[in-house]
């Protein structure tokens, strides 16, 4: 199957999984116990104002409907009224979007750096005191929740060293880049402590490999068979698992935001779970899940950039 | 924390562990520098399960509150005491049991489910298949947070609503594991042979695919131990955990929290014991691992 | 197969995007974190722990985040003291009733005008707080229901008339929700389009203004020059909205912020043992205590509740949870107006609890859940507590960590037993009813004579307390926390704070 082929099929196949995920979504916001009505109005409410808000909010039309607005509302573009901020969902979530995303992209690409040198030198130094050494340091990455994490970097890169803010998001661009770099950090380091592993293993199994050694049987470089050869071929794999932290970045990354006090999706969504705030929920869920739909898609693309070996079927 | 619990599902799938040798059943005895680590390691642990009661002269949840606050090292408490004047060592040494019980509960029904639907979904391909993966498409695509806190406010708090809403995702690695297995052995020799002397497809699937297929999902389990606390974690942080006074790693790492300019051993230790078993079991994982690379 | 130089590179890489992010803005730091040192506008930078989300409307307001902003942007015709026990002009300079109480006229202070300049008029007083008493999308319409008529007889005095007395009239006027704004302003808030973009760019009378706010965004507060009480010391508030409770400490300590508040009662005593950051507790009218549901046997036997009060020990919760900021709560009222301060509490007393419990409902023992809403540590902490001690009455406590929301529901459909709650008076409600206390409710607050009514408060403290529809813990103040160079930061007694009292030093 050639590359457009491909690419549209799995277009095709993005609507249904996407179609699944609006019916997963729509139908859990609405068994969990708790009526928007009341959340909204305070405990002291009648049982008549909460109705007359119910009406108001068309959380009394039959659930088929309900459901065909938020669909049809989502395709044209409009994703409803937020319950409880009486805004469009529109303006409160894709303001945040971008704060979000960019936590994600930095996070990322700071973890393809570290993964990249973290895990060449223990894999080139397999067994001795170095590859140990980051063995076991990002283990503790892995094993230690990152909202205790992150409060570790604060103490000791924000408020001892003075490199970085403590929290926040700044107002500039140049600001931006700055404050996020703590809480981007704390999910790379987290996020590397699995990649490196993935890494690791490939590269130690591709030096043992066939080709690996006619290229040094050829007199190739050290560096130039690492760089050529095997980053290449072990970047396969490692690529894939990246592809799929990409949505448990983005969906994830809720506790480091609530942490470093950044205005993203996280925050808000955690809000409007509490509130019971259908639309933005609803919202929040679908975006998140087109943005991880579309990265695999590209993960997946970029195979054969590596290898063109690489057919899709 | 989620995107851990998710991501590192495809850790073993990436390196399909049948491209590296004719997949060997895990019998066979070879002493390993590093699995015999792993196992010493966990092999300490559980001592520590079982004789907690025995190794530490203090109720987990006793308070005192005289004693609010001991660093380590103070008089009688040898790992300090928390706010309530509780003894951390001995809430980390009785927590072992509870973790190792998450640990081990909600990994083997996902485990065992994943497992078997990956191997089914592998060898019959189909509308089975092209269903399940749009299943755990879904699934990938869904905010795990919003799907825990879904699955912990309809179920109510406790430990078997969370082992349920680990495992609502959980099989979803093992699955996928196996499945990838599966469509490399199933054209092989031997596969093939059983269906022509009219092998039905269950007894091919479990006679001849599984025990093929299963190590690198047995593999992957020793990751999703730790996951499965961390996440444990993430849900106390929540307040969605196991409740309190229950003494539970994860839940000790979050109640510590509000105090840890104040007392930074109430969340440390608890991360260091959890740091143990995670060292332990990624050991054990490796060693697997490279004997069967090897 | 390793060599030297295949490994320097890499390493090199790192360093150096590590050196650039940390470098590259290092030299910015210096200029944002002392903004207010020269001589350009002062600024005061405050991280709260919530964003508000109410429309910005003075009788709109259903949250405290946005109740105080609103006291520091709209006015009311009086205002509460700083202990909250009485109250003091603010809008009307005096005011005067008729024999009978039921006519009040109110004179305005003169030369107030609104931030953008023009003048505060009788019409702008009636058309808001008719909005207050009868507007469409009014919250607070219950507190306004005695008054039969506003007018404004001229540009200067406001008239109120009462259909009966009405004691706590001017505490009602001194409310957030009776902000002036506008005439025609205030009647636009019940149009369909008007929404919280617009009631963002204020025009009040307050000593500060804003000029549109965005969910998500820091909200600025703008110093209004034409403050009556001149134009305030502060330019401007910058509100950031940090809800993590170490991380704002830490914001105030790294100099990133002036002022935060909600610091945990844990920090107060470290912070103030640091050089350069102050911390306080103020005391202010809110309560800490356990809602027992009543209607559930055994909770619906008198010496049940009765017997968990005095198996409570308080001091233990206070020094505990509270880490000594807070105080024994000895009657259902907190400190400020009809406080009864000679009520005895439920003094801890194990022995006497346990012979209420043995002649009780629950003399055999019984398990009860405790709802406890999740990320509230204070109250995990007292349920925790609670547990153990009561444990020793044979009562079996089952703590329930759950979703906020979820309690809130519990709570509604009296589908709990016991659930941790703080709140100032009046603002909560229980499954107690007591149609005779409701009545001598009733009657007090008719009642103009303010000895006497001050005896009748008295004796509703004590049938409630005597009835305990609830586990009386302690008071509970308000924590804030600043750098030293800001002064006159006050949390009143409603828990107002007003920002026109703050100076920054150099």
């Amino acid at each position: 199957m050639g590359r457009a082929a491909y690419i549209r099929k799995r277009l095709l196949l993005m609507v249904f999984v996407l179609f699944g995920v609006t019916i997963v979504i729509f139908g859990m916001v609405r068994i969990l116990p708790g009526d928007p009505a009341f959340l909204i109005l305070g405990d002291r409410a009648t049982d008549q104002k909460a109705a007359e808000l119910r009406e108001q909010l068309g959380l009394n039309r039959p659930v088929l409907e309900q459901y065909w607005m938020f669909v049809s509302g989502f395709a044209r573009g409009d994703m409803g009224q937020s319950l409880l901020y009486r805004q469009p969902v529109g303006d409160l979530v894709l303001r945040r979007v971008p704060v979000s995303l960019a936590l994600a992209a930095y996070a990322m690409g700071l973890a393809a750096l570290i993964t990249l040198t973290f895990g060449i030198l223990a894999a080139i130094n397999k067994g001795r005191w170095p590859d140990q050494l980051i063995r076991i340091g990002f283990l503790f990455a892995l094993t230690t929740p990152n909202f205790w994490f992150g409060i570790l970097l604060i103490l000791l890169l924000g408020l001892t060293l003075r490199w970085f803010p403590v929290a926040g998001f700044g107002d500039t661009a140049v600001q931006h880049i700055w404050y996020l770099f703590l809480p981007a950090l704390t999910l790379a380091l987290q996020l590397s402590a699995v990649l490196i592993r993935n890494l690791r293993g490939q590269i130690i199994l591709t030096l043992r490999s066939d080709y690996v050694r006619t290229a040094h049987a050829k007199g190739l470089s050290e560096s130039l068979v690492l760089l050529r050869h095997v980053l290449r071929n072990a970047l396969l794999s490692t690529l894939t698992i990246f592809g799929l932290q990409f949505g448990f970045l983005v969906g994830g990354a809720i506790v480091v935001e609530t942490v470093f006090a950044l205005p993203g999706t996280g925050q808000l969504l955690i809000q409007s779970i509490t509130a019971r705030d259908y639309p933005v929920v609803q919202a929040i869920t679908v975006i998140s899940a087109v943005l991880v739909i579309v990265v695999n898609l590209m993960v997946d693309l970029s195979y054969s950039f590596l290898d063109p070996r690489v057919t899709y079927e | 924390m989620s995107e851990k619990a998710f991501g590192s599902p495809h850790l073993a799938e990436v390196v399909p562990l049948s491209k590296l040798g004719r997949a060997t059943r895990l019998g066979k005895v070879r002493v390993d520098p590093t699995l015999l680590t792993g196992l010493v390691l966990l092999g300490l642990v559980i001592v520590v399960a079982i004789t907690a009661p025995l190794l530490t002269p203090y109720d987990p949840i006793e308070q005192r509150f005289t004693e609010a606050f001991l660093p380590p090292f103070s008089p009688g408490h040898i790992l300090g005491t928390d706010n309530f004047g509780r003894d951390i060592w001995s809430r980390i040494a009785f927590s072992t049991r509870l973790d190792l019980q998450i640990g081990l509960l909600s990994v083997s029904f996902p485990f065992v489910f994943g497992s078997l639907i990956g191997i089914a979904t592998g060898y019959l391909g189909g509308t089975l298949d092209t269903i399940l993966m749009r299943i755990v498409d879904v699934l990938m695509a869904f905010p795990f947070l919003i799907l825990v806190i879904a699955i912990m406010s309809i179920l109510g708090p406790g430990l078997t609503n969370l082992y349920i809403a680990v495992g609502v995702v959980g099989w979803i690695p093992y699955a996928r594991i196996t499945r990838g297995e599966t469509l490399a052995t199933r054209h092989l020799e031997y596969v093939l042979a059983a269906r022509t002397i009219g092998c039905s497809s269950l007894r091919i699937m479990l006679r001849h695919i599984l025990p093929n297929v299963i190590a690198p999902a047995l593999i992957y389990v020793f990751t999703g131990m730790v996951l499965a606390i961390l996440t444990g974690a993430t849900l106390s942080f929540l307040g969605l955990g196991p409740q309190p006074p229950t003494p539970e790693w994860g839940a000790m790492i979050a109640e510590g929290r509000q105090y840890l300019l104040l007392a930074w051993w109430m969340t440390t230790l608890p991360g260091l014991a959890l740091l143990v078993v995670g060292v332990a079991l990624s050991l054990i994982g490796d060693g697997l691992a490279e004997r069967r690379g090897g | 197969m390793n060599s030297l130089n295949s490994r320097w590179p890499v390493i090199g890489v790192v360093i150096a995007v590590l050196l650039v992010g940390a470098c590259a803005p290092s030299g910015t730091q210096s200029a944002t974190t002392q903004p207010s040192a020269s001589s350009g506008p002062k600024v005061l930078k405050m991280a709260r722990n919530a964003e508000p989300f109410s429309p910005f409307v003075p009788w709109q307001i259903d949250d405290n985040p946005t109740l105080f902003i609103s006291v520091n942007v709209y006015d009311t015709l009086l205002r509460t003291t700083k202990d909250g026990v009485s109250v003091e002009p603010g809008l009307a300079s005096k005011w005067e009733s008729s024999a009978d109480a039921l006519t009040w006229t109110f004179t305005l202070r003169d030369g107030v005008k609104f931030s953008d300049g023009s003048p505060l008029k009788g019409s702008d007083v009636t058309a808001s707080l008719d909005m207050a008493r009868g507007g469409a999308k009014s919250a607070w319409k219950d507190n306004y229901k005695a008054i039969k008529e506003i007018t404004a007889p001229d540009d200067k005095t406001v008239k109120i008339v009462l259909s009966q007395p009405y004691a706590p009239l001017l505490s009602v006027l001194a409310m957030f929700s009776g902000g002036i704004l506008p005439a025609e302003m205030a009647r636009a808030t019940d149009t369909k389009d008007y929404d919280n973009t617009l009631a963002w760019k204020t025009k009040g009378t307050g000593a500060y203004y804003s000029e549109g706010w965005k969910k998500g965004d820091p909200i600025i507060l703008k110093a209004n020059p034409n403050y009556w009480k001149g134009k305030p010391a502060v330019d401007e508030v910058r509100i950031e909205y940090i809800p993590d409770d170490n991380t704002r400490v830490l914001k105030l300590q790294g100099g990133e912020s002036d002022l935060v508040d909600f610091v945990p009662f844990s920090q107060i005593a470290a912070l103030n043992g640091q050089s350069g950051v102050k911390a306080q507790t103020f005391t202010i009218q809110q309560s800490a205590f356990i809602i027992l549901n009543v209607t559930k046997p055994p909770l619906n036997d008198l010496k049940v509740r009765q017997a968990l009060n005095y198996a409570t020990d308080k001091d233990a919760i206070i020094k505990s949870v509270y880490f000594g900021q807070a105080k024994y709560m000895n009657s259902p009222i907190p400190q400020g107006t009809y406080w009864d301060k000679n009520l005895p509490g439920y003094p801890y007393d194990l022995e006497k609890a346990k012979t209420l419990m043995s002649q009780s409902a629950g003399a055999s023992g019984f398990k009860m859940d405790m709802q406890v809403r999740s990320g509230n540590t204070n109250f995990a902490n007292t349920a925790v507590i609670l547990k153990e001690a009561w444990a020793k009455l044979g009562v079996t406590v089952d703590i329930q960590t759950l979703d906020t929301a979820v309690v809130r529901t519990n709570y509604r459909a009296g589908d709990f037993m016991s659930t941790p709650t703080a709140a100032s008076p009046f603002s909560y409600w229980t499954r107690y009813n007591n149609p005779d206390l409701n009545d001598k409710i009733t009657k007090a607050d008719l009642e103009q004579d303010t000895k006497k009514r001050e005896a009748m408060y008295s004796e509703i403290q004590k049938i409630y307390l005597d009835a305990a529809p609830l586990v009386f813990i302690s008071y509970l103040g308000a924590t804030a926390g600043w750098r030293s160079n800001v002064d006159g930061f006050f949390i009143d007694g409603l828990s107002y704070y007003r920002f026109e009292d703050v100076k920054i030093n150099k």
